[in-house]
């Protein structure tokens, strides 16, 4: 009777939460609709308008007034971060709008910090004063008023988005950009208008934030983290959704006090932080059953990470030697530096702390730069590592050494779990999750005494000596000992590093990026990968934190909160996210800074405006880092200066196969696209004319052996997909024999896609069987069928944009390439054998397909019928026995389908292979294949030889509407 | 007097030239094809009219206006609709709010609006039926339908379409097509791009022939029809077989 009082008094209290909350919340979903960007400026629109209308009102301006006029700031500063940060990012894609928004809320907060102080600020009390007494606590009339204005200024944005033309054109362009343009809409417009309106209600929300208890620049703008969970509970893309997430979202917060009257649970939901676990334990389980296991990749262009660096160039032996050379002297260079008499004292500690932001840049590089999993969580792995240490320091009484090692391992564990959810959530949901996860972290993990944090903000202090009986030599009071422990930590991890980013794993990490099911079809484990790719980088996190605690001694939470995460990801960025070597800059740039601000009194002050404006800075200016700025200037001069060697000597040919061909020259590469649109297919438009005299004798021959005798290399069984209420196929049975080219048509909708999924693992069926090369294997993941003998292409085709075309085949020879993760962290013999004998294997294939001229041009600059060939290419890497075809002549023209159609008989015949294709274009179906299959309404409707079927006059009704005549 | 005058009109995207120089004309109630291989610069030509994708070099005038240089949302206020390849609807609006949306250059105009609706509706009934559905959730052929009745809603002057047969089964293609020609007779010119060959030339009075991104052939549908040589050098011969 108690609790249920209790409960209810809380859920009263929740209101004023829910009003603030929905005030947010409305914005992110509005702005993330129009500009597909997670802000996290959001904060910046309400902490901007709180301190201009405590100002305003020092300044005598009518309080009314003073209102308006913040709330239009807000407004103001949401079209302005639009305009100048996001609309310019817009090509590089959604992780660098993201991260500037990220600067643009870094600026803000420091620039308030600069100007108004810390220390919280009391504007003029908006709301009228009194109290209703609910239960053993009151409301503040306040509240009411804060909740009713959040009611209100949510529902005039509903009907404003629901009833006029305005809310119409801008859901119209949030929908689809283009064609609201192409409908006379200013797309731009609209956008600036979702800014506008966002950015006025986080003003109105942060003065009313403020008049309510006071401004404090930190905390203000954490207040948008509820709104987020809210809004991702809600489907970041729904208001609906998200105006019942902040509903959940603040009554899990009032609620949880309350719970602490009940046994049992009442001692955990009593502690700090108590409703942020169980908050991100809401979400993550909401996400669960939302997401995807596998999900295609957006388009030759478009990937989740901005493809914000120049791929690398092939590099040569000599190049090798120098930079072998160059990284001794540096490496010794690096060694000796703190014993040199004239360094003073304080650069080493600069260099540990360079060393350390390396450290987290990498782990950032490695996640989000190479995997494209966006983590705003890194400062709270690198924390675990910092008080997982601290505690087998001090409480374990474990040697130094061991507890770094401790640190290292406790923070992978977490990065895992971080793992484990982005194996169903992606791109900015997945950003969010991790942000969710951090707050949890702040609120509640770095609270716990049991983690050796005394108190809430007390420190966890380390003694550094650990046992002195175990390492009687190793001193680690003394900041070069840890300098020394850091340089060889840190070498280690960008030597593993660069070494896995040239191997069959890196490769694998990429093509993840890229697209996952392009990567499952080649037999990577997308599961397996994405985990390793979390726990590595948790594991580097977590040195970084491991070395900081044991160099500081003592360490905070808020060193790890999500303030430092935003930062860390920034230095990357800065960096380039890509690079190894930008990291490196960055870090080195970094710890420069906060050097050079410590040291310069004029400065004191400005370092957080100034990182924040730097960041912002390299994103608009360079947004490949201070690592493509480099290049870009050598690029610039190499191209001079080869221009003058090639009047003197021609490029050498590189050993045949092996190394991929020279790379062309910009100009040589822009012939080779134009002509590869007709020429690439060359041995196939040679060999067509006698490949159909060839095949009619085949196919006599073939047709005389009966289908029964031959092995089979595919049997599909009955059947049934059914997604929810839908039978999308049902009883579907068919065969592909060895030697086969078998056609599967059907009208649009018939479920040739369904079908099609089910066999090669995308889609698990409700009912039936599918066997391939007799092994059972109708819920095999995706990848294990690869390894049996599958291979795949796309109807949508999921090549790896940034990668070029000898990579994206050398991708294909995961399956074949039997060396493991260490010997490539290692560069073993092996793994250096293994690389080269597949990249032969690839320049055979390219021969083979006659793609040597592209075969270094990335993806996204090749026309789209060379594409098809490459897709086909890389699956044909794997040595598949089954090859499986998604409309391979969709988007050719006919000409190109033709020609296509002649590769896969060259192919087929070649290389001994079976293929089960998908098609629309009737004539490359029935000039290819052997049998057909013939879908209607998800059910097969008829089956035979070509000529039966196009005979058949069921089919003649379903699906050609009128007979068709001979075509071949 | 000419209703579109294209001349020498350069297109690049990045370092590739898509067009070269290309000329080409339209009379007020055409209904011309534009016929070729893939990559011959039909979908460029449509892109640059509506200026999805600007001109390096040349002029687009339409009834005395040059077009070059203005913004997409700009050119449809001229009274040019552009149907662009894989129908581009708006997936999670209903059909009755893209419908409204085809009508958004001329949406004070309440009244016209819902005549318009009224007439487009009468084209398509099947899209009657569906007005409150979501476009996202409409099968192939009825999306098709909804993106060719949306792009009718503002009464056009000149409509170009990309791509009507894509994806789509041959007899809703037939269909569509005689729609087409029904709007014609009602006073809109019309420019297509089109695959099927055989299906283009038999619906419309004229057609170019583009390859490499420059005209190579001009003339009366009909005869174009009858000259099977020109159709297989540049269109490839499978072009009119699959065509029934």
């Amino acid at each position: 009777m108690q609790f249920l009082y209790s409960a209810l008094t809380s859920a009263v209290l929740a209101i004023p939460l829910i009003g603030v909350y929905v005030l947010f919340a409305v914005g992110i979903v509005v702005i993330y609709r129009a500009s597909r960007v997670l802000n996290l400026a959001h904060g910046a629109l309400a902490l901007v308008p709180a301190y201009a209308f405590f100002s305003l009102a020092k300044l005598g301006v009518p309080l009314p007034l003073a209102v308006i006029l913040a709330v239009a700031g807000g407004a103001a500063l949401g079209v302005l971060t639009e305009a100048v940060v996001v609309r310019r990012l817009r090509r590089q894609g959604p992780v660098a709008q993201t991260v500037g928004t990220i600067a643009v809320y870094g600026l803000a907060v420091a620039v308030a910090v600069r100007v108004y102080g810390s220390a919280p600020l009391l504007p003029p009390r908006l709301l009228p004063p009194g109290a209703i007494p609910v239960g053993a606590g009151s409301l503040r009339i306040a509240a009411l008023w804060m909740f009713g204005t959040g009611a209100v200024a949510t529902l005039l944005s509903l009907a404003l988005f629901r009833f006029t033309d305005l809310g119409l054109a801008m859901r119209a362009a949030a929908d689809n950009r283009r064609a609201a343009g192409l409908m006379g809409v200013n797309p731009d417009l609209t956008t600036s208008a979702a800014w506008a309106l966002g950015g006025g209600l986080a003003g109105l929300a942060g003065v009313l934030v403020g008049t309510y208890g006071n401004i404090d620049a930190f905390t203000l703008g954490l207040q948008v983290l509820p709104a987020f969970v809210a809004a991702l509970i809600g489907g970041l893309d729904s208001l609906t959704g998200a105006l019942i997430g902040c509903a959940i979202v603040a009554l899990v917060q009032a609620e949880i006090p309350a719970l602490s009257m009940l046994p049992v649970i009442g001692g955990p939901a009593s502690s700090v932080g108590a409703p942020q676990v169980l908050l991100m334990v809401v979400a993550f389980v909401v996400l669960a059953t939302r997401g995807k296991r596998l999900v295609a990749g957006e388009g030759r262009n478009a990937g989740i990470a901005a493809p914000i660096l120049r791929r690398r160039k092939p590099r040569s032996r000599g190049a090798d030697r120098r930079r072998a050379i160059v990284g001794t002297f540096v490496v010794v260079g690096l060694v000796v530096f703190p014993f040199l008499p004239f360094v003073p004292f304080s650069l080493v500690g600069d260099a540990i702390l360079a060393g350390y932001y390396l450290l987290v840049a990498l782990s950032v590089v490695l996640l989000t730069g190479w995997v494209g999993q966006i983590s705003l969580a890194q400062a709270e792995l690198v924390g675990v590592g910092a008080f997982s240490t601290a505690l087998a320091v001090n409480r374990l009484h474990l040697p130094v050494p061991l507890s770094i090692v401790v640190g290292a391992v406790a923070a992978m564990a977490i990065a895992l779990i971080l793992g484990a959810v982005a194996l169903r959530v992606r791109g900015l949901y997945l950003a969010i999750a991790t942000l969710v996860f951090a707050w949890m972290a702040d609120s509640f993990l770095f609270h716990q005494e049991a983690l050796g944090i005394v108190g809430g903000s007390a420190q966890a202090h380390v003694n550094p000596i650990g046992d002195p009986k175990l390492l009687p030599y190793f001193d680690f009071n003394s900041p070069t000992l840890v300098y020394i422990v850091v340089l060889a930590v840190a070498i280690a991890v960008v030597y593993a590093i660069a070494n896995i980013a040239d191997s069959r794993t890196g490769r694998a990490f990429l093509a993840l990026r890229g697209s996952e099911v392009g990567a499952a079809s080649l037999g990577i484990d997308v599961t397996l990968y994405k985990l390793a790719a979390f726990g590595f980088s948790g594991l580097i996190a977590g040195l970084a934190g491991s070395l900081i605690v044991i160099y500081q001694r003592s360490v905070e939470p808020g060193q790890f909160d999500i303030l430092a995460s935003l930062f860390f990801l920034g230095i990357a960025v800065v960096g380039g996210i890509e690079s190894i070597e930008g990291a490196a800059l960055a870090a080195v740039l970094f710890a420069g800074l906060s050097e050079l601000f410590f040291r310069v009194q004029a400065l004191a002050g400005f370092l957080d405006i100034t990182s924040a404006a730097l960041l912002l800075a390299v994103l608009l200016l360079y947004p490949g880092g201070l690592a493509a700025i480099g290049p870009a200037v050598s690029e610039r001069v190499g191209a001079v200066l080869g221009k003058l060697r090639s009047l003197r000597r021609a490029r050498p040919e590189e050993a045949a196969g092996i190394l991929a061909p020279a790379p062309l020259g910009r100009a040589e590469s822009a012939v080779a696209i134009e002509s590869t649109a007709t020429e690439v297919t060359n041995p196939a438009t040679a060999t067509v004319v006698e490949l159909a005299g060839a095949r009619a004798v085949q196919k006599a021959r073939r047709r005389s052996k009966a289908r029964a005798t031959t092995e089979v290399m595919l049997r599909a069984t009955d059947v049934g997909v059914r997604f929810g209420g839908l039978q999308a196929v049902k009883d579907v049975s068919l065969e592909v024999r060895a030697g086969e080219i078998v056609g599967l048509i059907g009208p649009n909708g018939a479920g040739k896609t369904t079908t099609f999924n089910a066999i090669s693992g995308l889609v698990t069926p409700t009912g039936g069987s599918v066997e391939i090369l007799g092994t059972e294997v109708t819920r095999m993941d995706v990848h294990r069928r690869a390894a049996l003998g599958v291979g795949r292409t796309f109807q949508q085709v999921q090549l790896f944009p940034q990668l070029t075309v000898f990579e994206n085949l050398l991708v294909g020879t995961h399956l074949r390439n039997h060396s493991g993760i260490l010997s490539h962290t290692f560069a073993l013999p092996r793994a250096i054998r293994a690389e080269v004998e597949m990249r032969r294997e690839v320049g055979h294939i390219i021969d083979f397909l006659n793609l040597g001229r592209v075969a270094q041009t990335p993806i996204a600059d090749l026309p789209f019928g060379v594409l098809r060939i490459v897709e086909l290419g890389r699956a044909l890497v794997t040595a598949p026995r089954l090859l499986l075809l998604d409309e391979p002549a969709s988007g050719l023209d006919t000409t190109e389908s033709e020609r296509f159609a002649g590769v896969l008989l060259h192919v087929r015949d070649e290389l001994d292979l079976s293929m089960l294709l998908i098609e629309h274009d009737i004539a490359t179906v029935t000039s290819v294949s052997d049998y057909l299959y013939v879908l209607d309404q998800g059910s097969i409707i008829a089956h035979g030889l070509p000529s039966e079927v196009q005979a058949d006059p069921i089919v003649i009704e379903a699906y050609l509407g009128q007979p068709v005549e001979a075509t071949a | 007097m000419k209703m579109l005058e294209i001349k020498d009109l350069d297109v690049y995207y990045g370092q590739v030239q898509a067009l070269r120089g290309l000329s080409m004309s339209i009379a007020p109630g055409e209904m011309v094809a534009l016929l070729g291989a893939n990559g011959a610069g039909k979908t460029t030509t449509l892109r640059a009219i509506s200026q999805v994708v600007e001109a390096r070099r040349g002029s687009i005038v339409f009834q005395g206006v040059e077009v070059n240089g203005k913004a997409p949302y700009q050119v449809v206020r001229l009274g040019i609709t552009h149907l662009p390849e894989g129908r581009d609807l708006f997936p999670t609006l209903s059909v009755a709010d893209n419908l409204r949306m085809g009508y958004w250059v001329r949406r004070q105009d309440k009244k016209g609006m819902k005549q318009a609706t009224e007439r487009v509706l009468d084209l398509f009934p099947r899209l009657r039926e569906r007005s409150e559905q979501a476009a996202g959730t409409l099968s192939g052929g009825e999306q098709q339908m909804l993106g060719v009745a949306r792009a009718l809603m503002p009464d056009p002057k000149l409509l170009i379409i990309d791509e009507l047969s894509l994806g789509l089964a041959p007899m809703i293609v037939s269909q569509l097509f005689e729609t087409l020609v029904e709007v014609n007779r009602g006073g809109t010119t019309i420019l297509l791009v089109e695959q099927f060959v055989h299906m283009a030339l038999e619906h419309t009075n004229r057609a170019y022939v583009l390859a490499k991104g420059e005209v190579v052939a001009e003339g009366d549908s009909g005869d174009l029809l009858r000259d099977p040589a020109l159709v297989e050098t540049y269109l490839g011969g499978a072009a009119v077989g699959a065509s029934h």
